[in-house]
């Protein structure tokens, strides 16, 4: 089995868990609903100033369930302890780092496509080809978020703390992931002329491709059981 | 694992106290020099007045908190490459002094900011906001240092969240410059013009701060690997 | 004008005032800490390293 076959073995047994339960997957689901609900009080969904908002609002109902999502991914692994039977197999403990980030990143993708049906018909925003470039900049800034989540939710698993310790983590880091796929998506969804959309993209390519190779290279630190 | 290395780490204990001592001096004529220097030597701003001084020492505290995170970032990779303690110990030193410089730069740059841009808060100002960024990802550093228990795992992770966290700074920079072309910005602080005097005001400020910074880095290294190395003595001395 | 000149290197001056003395109250908790390590080992009629110079 190559590198690949191994990754997906991975990554599959993780998916399989979790469509097995099928029960975190709809709660993270439903947080993610709960913040939209909560921002369309808060806001008075009619008034234009908050249409301009609702990109943020949108991204802000996908990172904090996501920020759970990975808080969950290794803190099974460490309760059953299975996380130590995939260390102690002969695998290269980077393998390991893309099949949890590989399994994250795909949970991740299926919330956030769900989450922004959700929010497109919560919003009214009609279905159109920008949409495209919404599913684009999600793919992306999703890859980074699971990124770095991995690497920091494996470092944190064992911790009494964890659940609030990894957003403050998490979040400086990726600010530029946020910045850019609010200002993003605000181009895409507000039909303003796309001015400034492949910076964006450019930014979000540029902190995938990084954090992937970094976090690739340092995963083994954060592992080892000690 | 660390009585292997306990003599050398004496050696350093003592290397590191003796630059502090060392350091401390010229940190502080430096210091008096770049007060003198920010305050007579310097010509007042024309537009800005008086208040451009802050300038000085906001530069110098900002400099040097990036060559401290720099500090973090080369003392963490050689942490996760040599597994020594001193290194880590080094890091977190470099992270304490960098936060503090950090705080200073951005409470001065706010300070600074409300008379010239009439607001606390510059968010036109892509350095400022790149500092912010800086200041809550080296904050974080610290948080997770404090929550982890004694041991290497907690020296590893820290390492890891260190070289990470630097290697972001290019990236933050970008997006926060792009975020803020599409606002419009009013006046932005490259519009000042710099006359020699000026200059050299801003030169002595920043090595100012370059001593104050090695001296305290020393100081918190050494006394760091002094508190270590107590509490290695204290489980020896009780476990006999 | 100069008032906030003279807040911003008062900020400057309390910041690096707070923080030395930080330092030195960690650096007196860590004297006390090495004493009583001290006394524990003449106590078991030991001499601690820093005794024989």
């Amino acid at each position: 089995m190559g590198g690949l076959g191994l990754i997906w073995t991975l990554a599959e047994k993780d998916l399989r868990i979790e469509l097995r339960s099928r029960q975190a997957f709809f709660t993270t689901l439903f947080f993610s609903f709960l913040i939209l609900m909560v921002f369309n009080f808060a806001f008075d969904p009619a008034s234009p100033a908050t249409r301009k908002a609702a990109p943020g609002i949108l991204w802000v109902a996908l990172i904090f369930p996501g920020v759970i999502q990975l808080n969950r991914s290794f803190q099974s692994e460490r309760e059953e302890g299975t996380l130590l039977g995939v260390l102690l197999s002969p695998m290269d403990r980077g393998l390991i780092f893309f099949g949890k980030f590989l399994a994250n990143w795909i949970f991740l993708l299926v919330v956030d496509l769900l989450t922004l049906v959700i929010f497109m018909t919560v919003y009214n925003f009609p279905l159109s080809s920008a949409t495209l470039w919404m599913l684009l900049l999600i793919l992306l800034s999703s890859l980074g978020f699971s990124a770095v989540g991995t690497l920091f939710g494996a470092m944190v698993s064992n911790l009494r703390t964890r659940e609030v310790l990894l957003p403050i983590l998490l979040f400086p880091i990726v600010i530029p992931v946020i910045l850019a796929a609010v200002n993003g998506s605000t181009e895409v969804l507000l039909g303003e002329k796309f001015r400034f959309l492949f910076q964006w993209i450019k930014i979000l390519v540029a902190f995938d491709v990084i954090f992937l190779a970094a976090s690739y290279l340092v995963f083994e630190y954060v592992v080892e059981e000690s | 694992m660390w009585s292997k290395n306990l003599d050398s780490d004496r050696q350093a204990i003592r290397r590191y106290t003796a630059w502090a001592g060392r350091l401390l001096a010229p940190a502080y004529v430096l210091g008096a020099l770049a007060l003198y220097a920010a305050f007579l030597y310097a010509p007042t701003e024309r537009v800005m007045g008086d208040v451009q001084r802050i300038f000085y020492f906001h530069v110098g505290s900002a400099w040097n908190a990036f060559l401290a995170f720099l500090v973090v970032f080369l003392a963490s990779i050689a942490y996760l490459k040599t597994g020594r303690i001193k290194w880590d110990q080094l890091a977190v030193a470099s992270t304490e002094v960098g936060v503090v410089f950090t705080t200073i730069t951005l409470v001065t740059g706010s300070i600074w900011a409300k008379p010239i841009w009439f607001t606390w808060w510059p968010w036109g100002d892509p350095r400022v906001t790149t500092t912010l960024v800086l200041w809550l990802m080296y904050v974080s550093y610290l948080i997770l240092r404090s929550s982890l228990p004694e041991g290497d795992q907690k020296y590893k992770f820290c390492a890891v969240l260190g070289i990470v966290g630097f290697i972001n700074v290019p990236i933050v920079w970008m997006s926060i410059r792009w975020w803020r072309t599409h606002h419009p910005v009013v006046i932005t602080s490259s519009g000042m013009n710099l006359e020699a005097r000026m200059v050299h005001a801003l030169f002595i400020s920043v090595f100012a701060f370059a001593a104050l910074y090695a001296a305290l880095l020393c100081l918190r290294t050494s006394m760091r690997l002094q508190e270590r190395l107590t509490q290695e003595m204290e489980v020896e001395v009780m476990a006999k | 004008m100069i008032g906030y000149l003279f807040a911003a290197y008062m900020v400057i001056w309390t910041l690096l005032f707070v923080y030395l003395l930080h330092i030195t109250r960690t650096q007196r908790r860590l004297g006390r800490r090495l004493e009583s390590l001290a006394a524990e080992i003449r106590d078991r009629g030991g001499s601690p390293p820093g005794s024989r110079s």
